[in-house]
């Protein structure tokens, strides 16, 4: 794992905000660096602002006219050698909650390690998760199958 | 040699001329006996016919006396045949009567000695006939009251039977009802339990969506994601 990419990732937790943000780093450092233009954090989103505005000065310097695009591309290929933890939360949380999931899901893991969160609302509470192409319920759909049958033996005394 | 032949050719010429003559005077002489012959048989043919008709007169004559004869004869014999007849006619006539007189006195004693029998008989095959027709009637009754007996037999062992037959039918038919609605209880138990634990997650997903708060959600996925760094789910 290069160093720029750990730098990249260092405020980083969420994927789909990592690939997005490789967009937004090369569009930002292109007119920085070709254009001049220093006054670019108006175009982006707010969260995508505050996410350039911690980037560190070192890290913004190593981009260069020379290695601008060798650097992205590094950076793109990084990315997509990394396999993030797939979440399946049961209701959209917001983005503070996914951050501070993803922050202790990096605190575990190591720091390049990246989440994606995904939408099921059958799973009614807890998550489930995709890792490395093998699917793990821990959700309280799952926890009622496994009780289905003490669940029906409840409901058959109660209806006695 | 030539005078040979001269001799031999005038030999056959006036063998011929010899011949020749001969055949003409042959000729002559039966033309000549012919004449002769026609002249002497017209003569004899005058003298044949006058013959002939004198003959044939004298025939006539005879013929027409036979004739005569004849029918006298037969006159005579008519006569005699005739009287003959009649009285042989007479005779079997006679004959005939005290025949049939015989006869029909013969014949009237035969039909009232036949009549006699014939009334004895079937007086006899009155009475035989009256003793068979009651002992008829009597087998006959015999039989008729056997047979509604074996009917009347046949018919409870037929209804006795039936009626086993029936029950068991309807034993058999009411188990596999029976069966049938175990069965289908059991799979509509089945399906409830099936449905059951669905409605149980609907009315939980559609429920807990409302009821639990957004910490309460963090804090069950952080639960989650912890009971998966204890199984190292993520390696």
């Amino acid at each position: 794992m290069s160093d720029i990419l750990l730098l990249f990732l260092t405020n980083t937790f969420i994927y789909s905000d990592a690939l997005r943000r490789v967009r937004v780093l090369d569009e930002y450092l292109d007119v920085q660096i070709f254009k001049g233009n220093k006054d670019l954090l108006s175009r982006f989103s707010s969260d995508d602002s505050m996410w350039l505005e911690s980037l560190s000065k070192d890290f913004l310097k190593s981009f260069s006219k020379d290695n601008l695009s060798t650097n992205i591309e590094q950076l793109k290929k990084g990315l997509q050698e990394i396999s993030p933890l797939i979440i399946y939360i049961p209701v959209d949380l917001p983005k503070t909650d996914k951050i501070s999931i993803a922050q202790k899901v990096r605190s575990n893991y190591g720091p390049n390690f990246l989440v994606d969160f995904k939408l099921d609302p059958t799973l009614i509470a807890g998550c489930a998760l995709i890792w490395q192409g093998r699917y793990k319920d821990i959700s309280l759909r799952k926890k009622i199958e496994d009780q289905k049958e003490s669940i029906l033996t409840v409901l058959r005394n109660y209806i006695k | 040699m030539p005078l040979l032949t001269l001799s031999y050719l005038l030999t056959i010429i006036f063998g011929l001329i010899a011949l020749i003559s001969t055949i003409l005077w042959i000729k002559q002489e039966h033309n000549a006996s012919q004449q002769n012959d026609r002249d002497w048989s017209n003569t004899y043919l005058n003298n044949l016919y006058g013959r002939s008709r004198d003959v044939l007169l004298d025939a006539f004559r005879k013929s027409d006396q036979i004739l005569a004869e004849s029918e006298k004869e037969r006159g005579e014999i008519l006569s005699k045949y005739i009287h003959s007849i009649s009285e042989s006619t007479k005779s079997y006539q006679e004959k005939y009567n005290t025949l049939f007189d015989q006869t029909k006195t013969k014949l009237s004693s035969d039909i009232s000695v036949l009549t006699d029998d014939f009334a004895n008989y079937l007086n006899n095959l009155k009475t035989t006939t009256n003793e068979l027709q009651t002992l008829a009637t009597t087998s006959i009754q015999d039989k008729i009251n056997n047979l509604i007996e074996k009917f009347e037999q046949d018919l409870t062992d037929f209804f006795a039977k039936t009626e086993r037959q029936s029950i068991q039918s309807i034993e058999l038919e009411i188990k596999s009802a029976r069966q049938l609605i175990d069965s289908y209880k059991q799979q509509q138990m089945m399906l409830i339990d099936d449905n059951v634990v669905a409605i149980l997650e609907r009315t939980l997903s559609l429920v807990l969506t409302k009821k639990l708060s957004l910490r309460d959600q963090m804090d069950l996925i952080n639960e989650a994601l912890e009971q998966a760094k204890v199984e190292k789910f993520i390696t």
